[in-house]
Order: structure tokens, then sequence, then C-alpha cells
């Protein structure tokens, strides 16, 4: 086997891609889907380290993980859904309710 | 052979996501995140995770995207491009991003890893067998709540996407914006922030909390 | 380094003949439904070009090539041309884990027959089949065209909700034979077909995977009479030739799957000589198919409500309480025995 270090960095290269384009995009859509995207390269580093300690336990884990993230997009894609519907746009500088 | 394998995978996913994060296109940037997961499916299958592999294909290539494409259409974003166009944040964020990769490169850097050798895995590690027999016994409890998490989600996006049914009193007035105006506003009309305000442009309309049903 | 070589060498040999088989397969399943279709229907079907129509497909064929490939105005090149190989790339890969008959040998070398045997083998089905959705939804929307749109969003909401129950009725065999490989739950039928133990599964089985593969009485969304086609409405030529053979893949691949775990895959009488076995699967296959096209000609389309009330509020639960049966009487007769 390669050294497990390459599949490292290649998920920390996939989290930064992610982070980057939660901070620069404006779109809800987009910004939820870095988000996705950082999630799978954790997941990558879960079974990474499930590999190299030979413990199936970062398997479960990764299973557990896709599945909050599947229900967890349900509801974000919801939430986004709506606000969509009462403001017609995803662009999230105007998604300031709060603001005074 | 799987060193190959991992840096054409490694430059395709890396290439995918950047193409991803960049493109103006929602569905190209969902068609991209494909890619991507499906060669980190493949990277689980080098990672002797076989079964992890199908799942997350069946979930996130398979049903999450989907529903990402599904918004996306529904919705009818078009390809316009809201990307933050003043230099400094954009500095910034492309610093922060390379400040957690380096953080997390270093931790990597620092760690004594073993060559990992076939002999610490077991024989069928990562088949089904292996990850059920761990699921069903040590983590049963985290399996039941993760499937309460899902009816959860279920409920609430249920709960979300929900509108009235039409009646003849609430229909939608379809002539439009400025259609609306006409219209003598019929029991509750404009929400709970005020009363009917009929001379107010719809456009400026007080929003109203999410979630609330609005009689137009 | 040579032994490797040699083993990519059969596989790839393995999937140009699979390849190969599968495609002439296509071509005489869209013979063989024209003609049953036609004696349904009191009529004849394709006669004349060749025996009783046995050329038609290669007609066909070459008509499909040879019309012009039309983009229209507005539609997005590169995910329009694209729509139609995602759908035939993911019916075509589920072929790759079915097993065609028993181990044979060749030469002397033992040849196994089939290109793959993964550990997963089932799930790797359900995980490819699950991205033929794609190719529905990005050719309506690529389309630049309303009904188009909506014809692949109300496609592709009816294939992912008959894809639960389709994995749900497949669960029922995977307990009986206590593995996901396809090989071994073939082996797991050698006295009896699952079909005998699972009747209800195999019954909601075949009624999703009508539904999946967009076929009559569940082909509201692509119908030529009902939204103007659906999603392949712009779609000409070689392209609508691709949309075309995924949908008959999909049958195909389908059938195989239902041959295998309920059907008792290659296994039949006197299958121990070898080469009998890909002629019982075959021929379980061409009984599935022919079902299929007769159930084509004899029922009318579902409304589309009622098509999705169908798959969540009667499939669903029936393929629920067929999980529980099994696994209860399963571990009820583990006990026992």
């Amino acid at each position: 086997m390669i050294q497990p270090a390459a599949y490292l960095y290649l998920a920390a290269i996939l989290f930064a891609v992610g982070l980057v384009g939660v901070l620069i995009r404006r779109e809800a859509i987009i910004i939820f889907m870095c988000i996705e995207l950082m999630l799978n390269a954790v997941n990558l580093t879960f079974v990474t380290f499930s590999r190299l300690l030979g413990s199936i336990d970062g398997q479960v884990i990764v299973f557990f993980s896709l599945a909050v993230a599947a229900a967890e997009v349900v509801v974000g894609l919801g939430i986004i859904v709506a606000i969509f519907r009462h403001r017609a746009t995803t662009d999230v500088d105007q998604l300031n309710l709060l603001k005074l | 052979m799987e060193l190959f394998m991992f840096a054409l995978l490694g430059l395709v996913s890396i290439g995918s996501s950047l193409a991803m994060i960049g493109h103006k296109n929602p569905v190209y940037s969902a068609l991209y995140m494909v890619v991507t997961f499906a060669t980190t499916a493949v990277m689980f299958v080098l990672l002797k995770a076989p079964f992890i592999a199908a799942v997350q294909i069946i979930i996130y290539a398979g049903a999450v995207v989907v529903l990402f494409l599904f918004v996306v259409m529904f919705l009818n974003l078009k390809a316009a491009v809201l990307l933050e166009r003043r230099r400094g944040p954009l500095l910034l964020a492309f610093v922060l991003a390379g400040l957690v990769a380096g953080e997390l490169a270093a931790v990597v850097a620092t760690g004594a890893w073993p060559d990992t050798d076939e002999a610490l895995v077991p024989p069928g590690f990562g088949s089904v067998a292996s990850v059920a027999t761990v699921l069903f016994t040590r983590y049963l409890v985290p399996f039941e709540i993760a499937s309460i998490i899902l009816l959860t989600g279920m409920v609430g996006a249920l709960a979300l996407a929900r509108r009235e049914s039409i009646t003849p009193e609430t229909a939608y007035d379809l002539r439009g914006p400025d259609g609306g105006r006409e219209k003598p506003e019929a029991g509750d009309g404009g929400g709970p922030a005020g009363g009917p305000d009929a001379s107010v442009e719809p456009a400026e309309r007080e929003p109203v909390p999410i979630g609330v049903e609005v009689h137009r | 380094m040579l032994a490797a070589l040699g083993a990519i060498g059969g596989t790839a040999l393995k999937v140009a003949l699979v390849f190969g088989i599968l495609l002439t397969m296509v071509a005489y399943l869209v013979w063989l439904e024209r003609k049953v279709l036609g004696h349904i229907q009191s009529r004849r079907g394709p006669l004349h070009v060749g025996p009783h129509g046995l050329l038609q497909p290669l007609a066909d064929i070459t008509k499909l090539f040879l019309k012009e490939d039309v983009i229209p105005d507005g539609a997005d090149r590169v995910i329009f041309s694209l729509a139609p190989g995602i759908a035939v790339a993911s019916a075509m890969s589920a072929i790759a884990v079915i097993p065609f008959g028993q181990v044979v040998s060749l030469f002397g070398h033992p040849i196994r027959l089939h290109i793959a045997d993964v550990d997963i083998g089932i799930l790797y089905i359900l995980a490819v089949g699950s991205l033929g959705v794609y190719g529905l939804i990005l050719g309506g929307w690529a389309s630049n065209n309303k009904f188009s749109l909506l014809g692949g969003l109300r496609s592709s909401a009816q294939m992912v909700s008959y894809e639960l129950s389709l994995g749900l009725a497949l669960v029922g065999p995977l307990m009986l034979a206590g593995t996901l490989r396809m090989q071994g739950i073939v082996d797991a039928q050698r006295n009896l077909w699952f079909i005998c133990l699972q009747p209800l599964g195999f019954i909601i089985y075949i009624v999703s995977a009508l539904a999946e593969t967009n076929r009559i009485p569940f082909d509201l969304p692509e119908a030529e009479s009902e939204l103007v086609a659906g999603y392949h409405v712009e779609y000409s030529g070689f392209k609508f030739a691709f949309f075309f053979l995924a949908e008959y893949v999909a049958m195909i691949t389908v059938a195989c799957v239902a041959t295998t775990l309920f059907l008792g895959g290659y296994h039949g009488i006197g299958v121990n000589a070898a080469w009998l076995g890909p002629a019982w699967f075959m021929g379980k296959v061409a009984l599935l198919l022919f079902l299929f096209i007769w159930i084509r000609g004899t029922l009318p389309r579902f409304r589309y409500d009622q098509l999705m009330q169908l798959g969540w509020k009667v499939l669903l639960p029936l393929a629920f309480l067929n999980v529980a049966l099994t696994g209860v009487i399963a571990i009820w007769l583990d006990r026992s025995s």
C-alpha cells in the first residue's frame, strides 16, 4: 500500500477547496455543495485511518456520517426552497433578515 | 499500480472539486460534485472499504446530488456567478483555506506513519459482513438513532415544503406580481406582519418569517 | 506481471464478449417486442425486412444512425450530448457482476462466467442503477424545453421512488442467501429457487423494475402521447438511439437480476455438465422479457399520481412487510433446526 499520508494530504486539499468554496461563493446551494465536499474529505480521512489502524470503526463512523449528511441535505434544501419562495433569491448576502 | 490509480484519482478529484467551486452554472457544479464523489468512492475501494464505497455512490452520487439538481431545476437558478468580487475578502478566503490546509498537512507530516502491511488488516476487512457485525452489535444504539434522524429529516422536509391546499379564497393570483393589487384581500391577507396592505409594492412587502403560509 | 496482463486481457475479452452479446440481445429484443405486441394486437409486426422481419433491427439502427442530429437552440450542448451516454453507461455497468454460468474450463484453464465477482455484488448493481437517474434529469433539463424538463423531473422522481421498493424487495433473497455476492446467491438456490420462498418479493421486484425502467404501465413520463414524449422529445438520431438502447439494456439488466435472485440464476436440470448454465440463464431471462412485453401489450398506463401512490403507499409498506416476515421466519427456522 502506498503511504497513508498521501490520502490524508489529498483529504486536506479537498477540505481546503471546499472551504474556499464556502467563503467565496454567495449562492446558498453552492455553499451547501461545498459543505458536502468538506464532509466528503472528512469521510476519506476516516476511511484512511480505518485502513491504517486495521479497525473497522472508522468505516462505521463514515456510514453514520453519510446517513446524517443525507438527512442534513434534505432539511437544508427544504430550508433553501422555503427561503427562495419568500425572497426569490438565494444570494446569502441578501438573506439578512436579522440585520437592523 | 495502486500509486498510479491514486495519482489519477487524486488529480481528477482535485480538478473536479476546483471546477465545482468555480463554475458559474449550478448544474455543472452538481455534476462535478458527482465526479468528486465517484473518485472518492473508488479511493474507498482502494482503501479496502468496498461497502462504504457502494454506500457512498448510492447515497451521495445517487440521492444527495439528485436532490441538489431537483432544487436547482425547480428554483430555476440561472447561471449567474455570485462570487465575492472584492479583492480583500477573496484573498482572505484563499489565505484562510491555505492556512487550514497547511495546518492539516503539518499534522500529517509530523506523524510517524507506519508502513501499512497487509498483515495488519484481517482478511475480509471492509466487507459487508465485517461492517455489519460491528454495526449491529457495538453500534446498535447509534444505528437506531441514525434511523430516527433520517425520519426526522423526512418529516422536516415535508413540513418545510408544504403549502396550504389551494382553495378559491387562497389561490395564488396568476396574473403576476402586480395583479394582486386589484384583488380585494380576502380573509387574512398579507401575512401576520400587518393588515392587508394592498398599496405596498409586492417587492417591498414585509418579509415574513420562514415557514409561515402566506395567503396572497 | 505476465499473469496480471493475462488476467486483464481475459477480463477485457469477457467484457467485449458480454458487450457484443448484450447489444445483439437488445436489437432482437426490439424485434421481439414489435412482433409480440403485433400478435397481441391481432397484427403481424415487422414482416418484410428479412424472413419474419428478422433484419428489421438492422434497418432501425441504420435509420437512427443516419438521422440528422439536431441540437435545439439554447440547449446546453455538453450536457445534451452527455445525458444519453450516462443513461447507457449506467444501464450497462450493472451486467458486470451477473454470473452467467458455472466455472467452465477452456483449454485446461478454469474460466468463471462473470466479469467481476465483487463482495458487494447486489449493492454494486443498486449503486450504478441509481446513477441512471442522471440521464433522465440532465436530458430533460438540457433540452431547453418545458415539456422536456417536466417529463425529466417526473421520470426521475418516479425512478427514485421505486428504487426504494426495488432495493427492499431484494433484501428478502439476500437474507435467505446470507451473502451479497451474486455467485453466492445463485449457489444458495441450488435446491430451491427463491421465488418459491419469496413470491411477494418477486412480485414487488417485477412491479418496481417495470417502474424503474419506465416501461408500461409506468411509462407516463416518456410516452409519446403524454407530455410529448417527455425527456427525450428533443433527441433524434444517434442520441435518441442511445436513450432507446439504455431503456432496453436496463430492461435486460433487471431481468438478469431477477433471474439471479429469484429464479435460480443458471441452475437447471443438467447444469453440472457445463455450458448448459448460460443456456438456462438465457432461457429464464427470455421468459422474463417476454413477461415484460406481454404486460406492455395488455395493461393501460398509470396516471402519475396513481403511480406515485402505488410506489409509496402500496409497494413500500409491502416490501417492508416482506423483509420483516422473511427475517422472522428465517430466524424461527434457524432456531428450530
